[in-house]
């Protein structure tokens, strides 16, 4: 926020009397003060560095900028889930509150319906335009525009090139549900070490709204706060899958991001996974010694459609007092090509900019190792790990993107879907039983999700 | 003869309880002297390769770890001498003075021990963010200074202490003040310094609190710094090697004041 | 004159005020009222911002019909039973082993026992982590299984106890072995010149004297174990998150509402826990008086 701003709002002046007061007042050493760097404070996940190595590309690429704006990271928390928990906490105190918010889409309903989220739509305006039609799904809540969407998390299949070929099975001929337990069987078959996907006993919290997010008309509750769950058999089908992937044999017995998921992934034990496009951060990462075998396809016909938490995106809260600060940061980071164009070398994250699409792919065609890059660290490079045509299929999977219509209260119905679920997969449950459980316990712990 | 197998069994019984009472320790020495990767592939033996390198990356410039141990120091520590300073004056006054209400407070203050300190969370919370507090230092410090138990166990050991040398001390002239810090401080030293070193314990390994009130590295106590350690390249994965190394340096000076200590520890109630 | 007796006088009555007043006043502002603050917020549904709304005893209501909570609870329960009863059998055996000179090295041995007490329960948690890992900890590395010790709920939570086991038994050996010598010796070995056995002087004589220690020992495990959070979720919690429901502590209840912005719905399930615990408290004194301790 300006200074002229702050002054209005601190002393309820109108904007003109204010300018006034700041013209007149010029010289005072109060302006030159401003002039200084502004110090802005992001949040988000999983530690710090990360973001650390952003704002490092934010001076290289934008000094002018940078040499106005200090960015200080900040990491409230492991998941995207701990930085909502930190942020109503934040708000509940009405200090500390950070001036830029990393989200999953599906934290940014509850603080949009809050009406304490920024709203950035004048902001927003020359950079509409560019924006792909995902992205532009990821900016807004309603009709309002609170978001500056930068990593689109579209649906991919990842799999082991040499595995499934052994096995004879191709993942585009994968086409329904039945399809992709035949080739879970045929992959078993071939590979009694390796399985072609992992599930555990308590699935991981993105399986649900990734499954669900298919399905364009299911939602979890009615704006009048009617939940959905028993009239829409969709969500049946759901735990319907999990429980037959976990008892089938055909899944390895971990969840993601347990401890044993990394190293099943390096020793081959596990050959595929269903899951999202960020994964090519990592996966170089678990399995290093596996580069050139890994290939990527949209998932299977019966849940290609939808998104993995619909995307990151960052948040301004409306209580920051450097708006403007954080909107410039951000938006030379994510909106501008130069940024985003870094952002995808930088973490593999493809742009969500019409305007870049073109040099990142040619630039991924013809990349080169940078100088100061080690063997290793150059293995390792999403492009050099997987190919430079893996970004074909991830730009596909966007063809197929869509956003889970989540409602204020998606955290808290997330826990109780996973809660139920769980005790259908342990068998402490009927399948009956499960959806009753969620439908209730949702009505009684939540009541209306619009309502607060 | 029959004695003597039989002391030899309840021996070796014993040895492999030691055995198993330590092991874990030799373990967690054992690992923190490992790479990350070697933990993962030889997480039981002896290090292949004996390296520094995960206390080195305890100390390394992108991690805060430092400075989370010396918030860990810094908050049992202000907060001990805290409530030290607080228990003794107040336990004095209820073991040695009169005042209107002395036995009534004191034994609603007995009846709120049954109150969990977590049940008051939700209230603290958000009373504590009203006042700015929340990410800071002393908002960690606070809610323990005022520990009913440590009043407690200094009003009974000062209970013990004749009244006859309270009345000379009185009619040689000295003031309250003066008795209480020329006669009863030094007379209590035992309990004061036993509950301070519980006390001192007990918030050193806080953690759910600081959890909850605690966002930025730069205030996080270490115990809640090192479940939360994960690999800087990933995320997410927690990197075994330098949490053991942390465990082994936020374990050392504990265990260096028990050895020291360990004659009177833990203190009789 | 008199002014000066008057000012002696009331000084002589105020006194024992200051030296009370700093410990009552932080104890008003920091804990009395937050926790009056929690009693009133337990009637309302409350966000943490924006407005709460008065809703009367609903949230307990809502708390006493989710099936979770009463998951937690037993679970909370199995716990302290579960590590209780073979935890307090086992400081006591070594308590009475080490007082009657049946092992030697004692002090090593007092040390040795002692050492997990000095761990924090979090760096224990984390350490348990390497050992009980599936596939790739200490334990299935060394014995080539492949065991959920830490993901399957049926499994994870005797791991959790095994840990609380692990971690609690010297503190309570130390306290009984303290308990033990306060026992005079002269009584044991009276009776043991009157020819009772080993076994009759240890049920007739030493655990009756040291039932008041017993139960106190059981007293204070008990609360301290209701308020169990570190271990499990440390232990069992995987990317960040909590434990699993299936092997969740109660107050895994109170953190995740307060986190999920149920400020309401968190202070109701704390003071639930509250009754437990004054419950469990006076029943225990009952006993510890009925039985004239």
């Amino acid at each position: 926020m300006s200074l002229i701003e702050t002054t209005a709002r601190a002393g309820r002046l109108s904007r003109r009397t204010a300018l006034g007061l700041a013209s007149a007042s010029a010289l005072l050493p109060t302006i030159v003060r401003a002039q200084r760097a502004q110090k802005i404070t992001v949040w988000t996940w999983g530690g710090v560095e990360r973001f650390q190595r952003r704002v490092d590309a934010f001076k290289r690429l934008f000094p002018a900028e940078a040499a106005k704006i200090e960015v200080e990271v900040v990491s409230p928390g492991k998941n995207d889930a701990e930085v909502y928990q930190a942020f109503r906490l934040a708000l509940a105190s009405g200090n500390a509150v950070p001036d830029l918010v990393q989200m999953n889409y599906i934290g940014l309903p509850e603080f949009a319906e809050a009406g304490v989220l920024a709203d950035l739509g004048p902001m927003m305006k020359p950079y509409n335009g560019d924006l792909v039609d995902g992205a532009r799904k990821l900016a807004a809540y309603n009709t309002t525009t609170v978001a500056i969407p930068y990593q689109m998390k579209g649906k991919v299949w990842f799999y082991r090139k040499d595995l499934f070929e052994a096995a004879g099975i191709d993942p585009l001929a994968v086409r329904s549900f039945d399809d992709y337990m035949t080739a879970g069987r045929r992959y078993r078959n071939k590979h009694p070490t390796s399985f072609m996907m992992n599930i555990g006993r308590t699935p991981i919290h993105w399986w649900y709204y990734m499954i669900l997010s298919h399905w364009p008309e299911t939602r979890v509750a009615e704006r009048d706060g009617k939940f959905r769950i028993l009239s829409d058999p969709h969500f049946g089908t759901m735990i319907d899958w999990l429980k037959a992937w976990r008892s089938s044999g055909i899944a390895f017995d971990t969840d993601d991001f347990e401890p044993a998921w990394q190293p099943a992934f390096a020793d081959s034990s596990i050959g595929g996974t269903l899951l999202s496009n960020w994964m090519t951060d990592f996966l170089p990462k678990f399995a290093p010694a596996q580069g050139g075998r890994w290939g990527l396809a949209p998932w299977p016909e019966f849940n290609r459609n939808g998104s993995e938490a619909g995307g990151s995106v960052m948040t301004i809260p409306a209580a920051s007092r450097n708006q403007e600060a954080a909107f410039s940061f951000a938006a030379s980071m994510f909106l501008t090509r130069q940024g985003s164009v870094d952002e995808w070398v930088r973490t593999g994250t493809p742009t969500v900019l019409r305007s870049a699409r073109e040099e990142m792919l040619g630039r991924s065609a013809t990349m080169a190792r940078p100088e100061g890059l080690t063997d290793a660290q150059w293995a390792v490079v999403p492009n050099t790990y997987f190919g430079s045509e893996f970004l074909r299929p991830v730009l596909d999977s966007y063809e197929h993107f869509n956003v889970f219509p989540y409602d204020p209260a998606a955290q808290t119905e997330l826990d109780i879907m996973r809660r139920e679920t769980e005790a259908y997969l342990a068998g402490s449950k009927t399948r009956d039983q499960t959806l009753a459980a969620m439908q209730s316990t949702m009505a009684a712990r939540i009541g209306n999700p619009y309502r607060p | 003869m029959r004695r003597a197998w039989t002391a030899l069994a309840l021996n070796a019984a014993a040895g492999l309880a030691a055995l198993l009472f330590c092991l874990p320790f030799v373990q967690m020495l054992l690992n923190a002297f490992k790479s990350n990767d070697e933990i993962m592939s030889n997480p039981g033996g002896v290090p292949q390769v004996w390296t520094w390198s995960s206390f080195l990356d305890l100390a390394a410039p992108h991690r805060s770890l430092l400075r989370n141990l010396a918030n860990s120091i810094l908050i049992a520590g202000s907060g001990t001498v805290l409530a030290v300073v607080l228990c003794a004056a107040a336990g004095f006054a209820f073991a040695k003075l009169r005042f209107a209400g002395r036995d009534l407070i004191f034994t609603v203050l007995l009846v709120t021990m049954m109150v969990p300190p977590e049940v008051v969370y939700p209230g603290q919370f958000l009373l504590f963010s009203r006042l700015g507090l929340i990410d800071t230092l002393a908002v960690q410090v606070l809610p323990t200074i005022t520990p009913v138990f440590g009043l407690f166990l200094v009003r009974q050991y000062m209970l013990s202490i004749p009244d006859e040398l309270i009345d000379a001390a009185r009619i040689d002239g000295a003031g309250l003040f003066t008795l209480f810090f020329r006669i009863i401080v030094p007379v209590s030293a035992p309990v004061l310094g036993a509950f301070g070193i519980l006390h001192f314990l007990a918030e050193w390994n806080a953690y759910l609190w600081p959890t909850m009130v605690a966002t930025r590295d730069s205030v996080k106590p270490i115990m809640v710094a090192l479940p939360q350690l994960v690999d800087p390249t990933v995320g997410f994965l927690p990197i075994y090697g330098t949490i053991m190394a942390g465990c082994v340096a936020a374990t050392l000076p504990l265990l260096a004041v028990y050895l020291r200590y360990r004659g009177n520890y833990p203190p009789p109630f | 004159m008199s002014g000066g007796v008057m000012i002696r006088s009331a000084r002589a009555v105020l006194a024992p005020y200051l030296f009370v007043a700093p410990f009552l006043l932080s104890f008003a502002g920091l804990f009395l009222g937050p926790a009056g603050y929690a009693l009133y917020l337990s009637f309302t549904r409350y966000r943490g911002f924006g407005v709460a709304r008065w809703v009367g005893l609903e949230n307990y209501a809502v708390v006493l019909g989710y099936d979770a909570f009463w998951i937690m609870l037993g679970n909370t329960l199995f716990y302290w039973v579960a590590h209780a009863i073979p935890m307090m059998a086992l400081a006591l055996t070594l308590a009475i082993a080490v007082q009657r000179k049946a092992i030697r090295w004692t002090r090593t041995f007092k040390t040795l026992v002692f050492l997990p007490q000095v761990l924090a329960s979090v760096a224990t948690a984390l350490l348990f982590q390497t050992i009980f890992g599936s596939h790739y900890g200490l334990i299935d590395r060394l014995l080539g299984f492949d065991t959920p010790w830490l993901t399957d709920p049926a499994l994870s939570r005797w791991t959790v106890v095994a840990v609380l086991i692990w971690r609690s038994t010297g503190y309570w050996f130390i306290v009984f072995l303290a308990g033990l010598t306060t026992i005079s010796p002269e009584i044991d070995e009276a009776a043991a010149i009157d020819g009772a056995s080993a076994w009759q002087r240890l049920w007739r004589i030493t655990l009756p004297l040291l039932r008041p220690t017993l139960i106190f020992a059981v007293l204070v495990d008990a609360i301290v174990t209701l308020r169990l959070f570190a271990e499990p979720n440390v232990l069992l919690g995987k990317a960040g998150a909590l434990a699993p429901t299936a092997a969740a502590p109660l107050l895994n209840l109170v953190v995740e509402q307060m986190r999920g912005g149920m400020f309401g719905a968190a202070a109701a399930t704390g003071w639930l826990l509250f009754s437990l615990i004054a419950v469990l408290t006076f029943a225990l004194f009952r006993l510890m008086r009925e039985r004239g301790a």
